[in-house]
Formats: structure tokens, sequence, C-alpha cells
């Protein structure tokens, strides 16, 4: 990737935290960094609880305020500072520049509104068009995302849809504006496989041809190694490790990227017991002092319980955040 | 494995569920559920049963389980038919099948205390005291991984990990030699989710229990399962030990479902057309060959007839017309 550019999207030092009824506080995000660059999907990998979701939702300008807080951080979009915006800019952002495609389509669209009228809505808050023209550029949208009959899927209700057909609508409001940013939360994990291929097939057409960013947050790996130019593995609210596609794959650094990669069941593998990680990850109001894996991780260390490591950089920009490196070298292998 | 001997037997079994029409004048409709599925399951044996949503794979297994009642068909229990039993009988008979199901977080009662939901069972299924079920109990969190202390607490104090173990435990309690599992694992982390199939798989060897395990995840479904069957739309389209299934695939399905799966390869990018479409609404299946309408290979015959079973090598069986008896030159 080209690093000279200016990134669409640079998060600095983000920390997110909730406060919780009983007084306590739960660090959800903490310290995270990262840019998306423009034609680029970058991947945020992460269990449920790590904290991939709500730095989607602080991007978006959609977090809970209260009971969640930013803490500390930037949030920038072409050099704009998000945090730093009012109300009102950001909703002209929000859906425009940047748009989002969810997790469960169903919910995500509105029941009572024909899905013309509710891209129609979306398309004329952010383009001053007529209502005709709206419809003539949501018409156009729905048959570019390859819905056949989309005049007469216009003119039905979302419930009347099927799964994969919903997807497509959200995908098609969420590219009617032409948004720099597209953040896709899990937006195949309710489908079936055949039908997340043709998701996802789309949805790298149509970051080729609008020329979007997308940052994508998912758990499946496989999903990962087709679609994303560069990833992040996130654990209990940091970024453990960060590497192109490739080398995250082939030279895992951090413990728990190995252990991930290693407990996925392959279509090709023969073994008879899956390695499994121990345990669970821990709860973002009850975080250990040191290494937030160590407790799980097979290669710990006593330090690991004792300091959070720092991020190091290593080359064909890999990131990790890792004390093996520090103690012992650079010549470690986690397999 | 050539002296397998059956454990469930079933023979034509159909599900069918009526829809409500909008006017008395519109014609009966049904859904086809499960329409027409023969298939044995070995002693001792994990067979995994794939498809897309609404392909029938659920609907399967609760009618074994007798949950669902079927419009036709038998079902054959160490070679004794279930359809007729009742009262004391099935009692007898349920206790030896338990489900095991996919949403740790709604199976299992939020205002019982983790003991009472393992402990339920055995009250209706087993003559045992007081005390000797409390001790069971206690074997039991012990066998699944838990710690004894967890009896005396809630669901919601568990991760949804560890409430897939109590849900597991309770499926043990009665000592059944057949346990279907619906789907355990789809609501997992990764990380958590290669524990309980391990668990699952340790288990099955210690006590020797057969299992039907239903899963849209054709990797989990690989890992476990001695033998595979998929299905689309109510029916068995391909079945053959796991090995023969996955390295060679016979159906058009199955081999686009197979191609479907996002894989880890930097060596050779695939780039495979992926299926059209989505699954046909199963009120209204397609005639013949329920994979005609999305089939790359579609001919004429199959919008006519329907295709059946039929034997390949390996003991693999596939329902398509590509593959008459004993020809395996199309591929």
């Amino acid at each position: 990737m080209e690093k000279d550019k200016n990134p669409v999207l640079e998060v600095n030092h983000l920390s997110i935290c909730f406060d919780l009824a009983n007084g306590q506080q739960a660090k959800v995000v903490e310290d995270i960094s990262f840019s998306v660059y423009k034609e680029e999907t970058v991947a945020l990998v992460g269990e449920s609880g790590s904290g991939k979701s709500i730095t989607s939702l602080a991007v978006m300008g959609l977090l809970p305020i209260p009971p969640g807080r930013i803490t500390s951080g930037s949030i920038r979009l072409n050099g704009q500072d998000l945090l730093q915006m009012k109300q009102k800019n950001m909703s002209s952002i929000r859906g425009n520049e940047i748009s989002m495609i969810f997790q469960e389509p169903m919910t995500s669209l509105d029941p009572v509104f024909k899905v013309s009228n509710q891209m129609i809505e979306g398309i004329r808050r952010h383009q001053a068009v007529t209502k005709r023209e709206g419809f003539a550029i949501a018409l156009r949208m729905l048959k570019e995302v390859g819905i056949a009959n989309a005049e007469k899927v216009m003119h039905e209700y979302p419930h009347q849809l099927s799964g994969g057909m919903r997807q497509r609508v959200m995908i098609a409001m969420a590219m009617a504006n032409n948004p720099k940013l597209l953040i896709a939360d899990e937006p195949t994990t309710a489908l079936d496989v055949t039908v997340q291929a043709q998701i996802l097939r789309l949805m790298l057409k149509m970051k080729r041809e609008h020329g979007s960013a997308i940052l994508f947050i998912t758990h499946d790996m496989g999903v990962v190694a087709e679609t994303a130019d560069r990833v992040m593995v996130m654990y209990a609210g940091q970024i453990v490790e960060e590497a192109p596609v490739k080398t995250l794959f082939t030279q895992p650094k951090h413990p728990y990227t190995a252990a991930l990669l290693q407990t996925i069941p392959s279509l090709d593998s023969n073994v008879n017991r899956l390695p499994s990680i121990p345990g669970t990850v821990p709860s973002a109001s009850q975080l250990p002092n040191g290494c937030r894996f160590a407790a799980r991780c097979k290669h710990a260390m006593s330090i690991c319980s004792e300091k959070q490591p720092e991020i190091m950089q290593f080359e064909h920009d890999q990131q990790v955040r890792c004390h093996l490196y520090t103690e012992k070298g650079e010549m470690v292998s986690v397999e | 494995m050539s002296n397998r001997t059956v454990l469930l037997e079933i023979r034509n079994l159909k599900a069918y569920f009526p829809v409500k029409r909008k006017s008395i004048r519109e014609d009966k409709k049904v859904v086809k559920a499960v329409d027409d599925i023969s298939i044995e399951i070995y002693k001792g044996e994990t067979l995994g049963i794939v498809g897309e949503s609404g392909s029938g794979k659920s609907t399967l297994g609760r009618t074994i389980l007798k949950l669902i009642e079927p419009t036709s068909g038998e079902i054959l229990f160490k070679g004794e038919p279930i359809q007729k039993l009742s009262g004391k009988a099935l009692q007898k008979f349920r206790n030896q099948m338990q489900m095991v199901f996919q949403d740790p977080f709604s199976s299992l009662n939020p205002r019982m205390r983790v003991g009472e939901i393992i402990e339920e069972p055995m009250k209706l299924q087993l003559a045992l005291s007081k005390e000797e079920r409390q001790t069971r109990v206690k074997e039991l969190l012990e066998k699944v991984g838990l710690r004894e202390d967890a009896m005396k607490k809630f669901p919601h104090e568990f991760s949804g990990g560890q409430r897939q173990r109590i849900g597991i435990a309770r499926a043990l309690a009665i000592n059944p030699a057949f346990i279907i599992a619906d789907e355990p694992v789809s609501a997992l982390d990764v990380s958590v989710q290669s524990q309980v199939l391990n668990l699952m798989m340790d288990l099955q060897d210690e006590l020797e229990l057969t299992y039907m395990f239903i899963s849209h995840d054709l990797g989990v479904v690989k890992h476990i399962s001695d033998r595979v069957a998929v299905m689309y739309l109510g029916r068995i389209v391909e079945v053959g030990e796991k090995h023969a299934l996955y390295e060679n695939p016979l159906h058009p399905y199955t081999k686009a479902l197979l191609a479907a799966i996002p894989v880890v390869d930097f060596q050779e990018k695939r780039d495979v057309e992926p299926l059209h479409g989505d699954l046909p609404s199963p009120m209204d299946p397609p005639v013949g060959c329920v994979f005609h309408t999305r089939c790359p290979k579609a001919m004429p015959i199959c919008s006519e007839k329907r295709p059946v079973l039929t034997k390949q090598k390996n003991d693999q069986h596939v329902a398509c017309f590509l593959y008459e008896e004993g020809d395996f030159s199309v591929s």
C-alpha cells in the first residue's frame, strides 16, 4: 500500500470507556490507532466483546453517550476531526461520506416503509434531487447490486425480501451517496455460504467501481483472507497485531493470532482434535494489569502479568503488542 | 467398519406443514420441510447434516425426536418403530435420545439454578434418590469441564461456551445413546467453539454416543463427522463418508457449497462463480430436481423428473441425473 497518500480514516490513540451502573468503568477500547487508505479493505477481527463494533460505532458517531465516553484520542476523516464536530455537521457526513452496513439486515431496515421510500429518504438527505430523480438513483443502485427485478423490489417491504436481498438493499443504500468510507459490521454473518459469496463479491465490486475504502468488521478468518488487504486483530479492547493479510496468515507474530488461526476447523485439515484456547476473554470491567491475553497464552512469561506490552514495529508493516519480542528478540516462533 | 449396527433408521420420512390460506378458494398449500428422506445412522458414528437455512435440517432433527409429528414415513430406533409409541413406552424411548440446542442463552431456564437444570431430566426419567441425583450432577459438571460450585449459580453467570457445556451436561443426564446437536457451536466464538467440539468428541469416545450433528458450517461438520449428508429444500441430495464427500463432491450443489466457503489460501486464488439466486420457497418448490433452478449443469430432464439417491463408489450416494448408476464419467 502506498503510505505517502493521506489516509481516508485516521484513528489515533482512541480510548472508549463505559460507566457502569455500579460505579465501575469498563474500558472497552484502549489506545487504538489505525488508518484506512483509499480503495483499501481493512479487516478488524476479534471475538465478541473485543471492542470491534464499538470502534466502528465511534467512527460513525453513533456511540451511546452516556454511558459511553471517549476518554482520549481523535478520529479523522480526510483530515477533519470527527470528535470535535457538531452533531449537525456530523449528520451530514454520516450516510454521505461514511456509511455503514449492519449485520442483521432485517433490523436495520425500517419494516413499515417500502424499499423505495427508505432509499429515496437517504438519497434526498444528502443530494439536492427531486423525489423522481431520487427514485431513479435508487433504482439504478438496486440494479447495480444485482437485483434482477429491481422495479418490483422498489415497491416491496423488507419482510417480503430474503436475507440476501435485504443485505443487497442495505449495500445499495449505503453506496447510493458514494461514500469515501464504508464500514461493514459482520455483513455476511447472518447469511448462508452461497449467498455470502455473492455479497462479498458484490462489496469488492462496489469498492472498485466507487473507489471507496472499506473497514470490514468480522470474526471469520476465511472471509478476511478472501477480502482484506490489511488485517487488525483486536483482543479485549486493544489491537494486538496488525499486518498485511498475507503476512498475518503466513507469519502471525502474536500468540493470540497464531492460536486463532489454528482453532478454525478447515476443510483440508485432518486433525483429530482441534487446538483450542483455554479460558475466555476477560471482562472489560476487570482487566488484568499486564498483557490481556497472558492468562490464556501458552508462551506467557512472568513479565506478561506485570506490565502491558508496547506496540512493536516489524518489517512489512507488521505491528505486534507482545512481550515475547522485546524479551527474546525478533526470531520467535509462536506456532 | 464393515459390521456396523444400525442404531436409527429413517424410511421415507415426510414432515409437511399446512400454510394458512388467504381465501377459501385458494388451493391448499403445504410447506414440505422434510420431503421423503431415508437414511441410516450407525451406532457410535457422527452423522453431519449440512444445508442452508430453510433446507429442513432442524425439522429433520426435531421429527426424529418426535417433537414434530411426521406426516408419513417410518423411524426405527434399534429396529423398533417409534411412531406408535405413547405414554410409558414413549418415555422409555425418549430417555435414549437427547438434544443440544443452538442458542445457549434461550435454551436454559434463567430462573433455575444450573444444578436444577441438569437434575430435572433425571427426576422425570430415572428412579434415583435425591442424593444420587446430586452426585450425578456433580459428576456431569466435572465431565463437561465445569466446577462443582456451578450447581448453585444461575445461567446468566456463565459465558456462551460454558452455557453450552451446561446444555451438554443436561443432555447427558439420563445416559442417552443418541444425541441430536442442532447447531451447537454456531453462537460461539471460534476459540470457544473448538473447546466445545473437542468436548463433544471426548464424550463420544468415553460414553460411546451416537451423534447427529446439524450445522451450516461445513468446516465444523467435516471436523466432527464420520459421514455427512447434504440437504437442499427438504431433501438429501448427497450423502457419503466425509473424506469422499469433501474431496470428490458429486452433486453440483455440494460442489457449489464447498466452493463458496472462504478459505485461507494465498497460493491459488480461486475465482469460482458463486451460485446465483436464493433458495426457492419451500412452499412452492421447483418441479423435478429441486436444485435445477440454480444448477449450472441443469438438463431438460431435471425439470421433469425427480432424481433419487443412487449409490456411487465409496458408499457415496447422490441424487442427480448427471450420475446414472455406475457412471463416473461426468464430473
